[in-house]
């Protein structure tokens, strides 16, 4: 395995559950309903603190700099569209619900990881996110049953995040898979990803990953 | 920015309590349409102690004894 690899995938990590955060806690009072303002209050400090658990191993891999600091970083590796505010609340959701488990089933592969750090986050971290997939699943099928015009906006927000999560996992680079970081590749990763999401998507009339 | 409104949804009854020895409270209500939103709202917003159980019922199932 090379450095640079495992640097790379601590950095995704922290970075995205980071910017995830960040979006999540910019709809704490713009929500559609009291109850998923609260919903997204404590995912985005979830999401917070599981970057907060990242950035100090990026240092380990990486060495001390300002650049390794989540609060003086000036170069971050998200996804481009946590990059700016979230449009629509369907932005919301297809985060929450595709690019948040696009992380969940990168983490499942570390969680016999040969990298101890990477390998005790992700316990811990995989313990909170099910209350995070019921919410993504939970809205998905509400938005999609609300009509075509709301149908068409989620799918449009679900192409966009999709194709992102998707490319997003080929962070799993084929030497992390060989030194045992992570259990398996991008490809299969992938598929995990498509095969946990498309029988939910189809049921809601939205396009499969 | 587009903002969706709904009715709103299935109001669910929540109780929980912090021992085994103590009865379940009634802590509060919240509005989701299905099971799963409901766990999500109810654990977010009721999570001010450290419960050892929490239920939910769908205000709908409720039987009931006196009526206004």
């Amino acid at each position: 395995m090379t450095d640079s690899s495992l640097q790379t995938l601590i950095a995704g990590l922290a970075d995205n559950k980071y910017f995830l955060g960040r979006r999540y806690a910019e709809w704490c009072t713009a929500a559609p309903t009291l109850e998923s303002a609260v919903a997204a209050a404590a995912m985005a400090q979830d999401e917070i603190g599981h970057a907060r658990s990242f950035y100090p191993v990026l240092r380990e891999v990486a060495g001390d700099s300002p650049e390794n600091e989540a609060e003086t970083r000036t170069v971050f590796t998200n996804v481009p569209f946590l990059g700016e505010p979230f449009q629509s609340w369907t932005d919301f959701v297809a985060a929450n619900f595709l690019f948040d488990t696009a992380i969940t089933v990168l983490l499942e592969s570390a969680r016999e990881s040969s990298f101890n750090p990477l390998a005790q986050r992700a316990r811990r971290i995989l313990e909170e996110e099910p209350l995070h997939w019921l919410h993504g699943e939970g809205w998905t099928r509400r938005l999609a049953a609300t009509g075509d015009t709301v149908r068409n906006a989620l799918d449009a927000s679900f192409q966009k995040a999709g194709e992102q999560s998707l490319r997003w996992l080929e962070i799993a680079s084929p030497d992390l898979r060989a030194s045992d970081v992570l259990d398996t590749d991008a490809a299969e990763l992938q598929l995990r990803l498509r095969e946990r999401l498309n029988p939910i998507l189809s049921t809601c009339g939205l396009s499969d990953l | 920015m587009t903002e969706h409104r709904f009715e709103d949804g299935t109001m669910w009854e929540v109780f929980a309590r912090r021992k085994f020895e103590e009865p379940l409270h009634h802590v509060g209500t919240v509005a989701a349409d299905d099971a799963g939103l409901a766990e999500v709202y109810a654990r977010t917003i009721f999570n001010e102690f450290t419960w050892i159980e929490m239920i939910l019922y769908p205000r709908a199932s409720g039987l009931p004894v006196l009526e206004q």
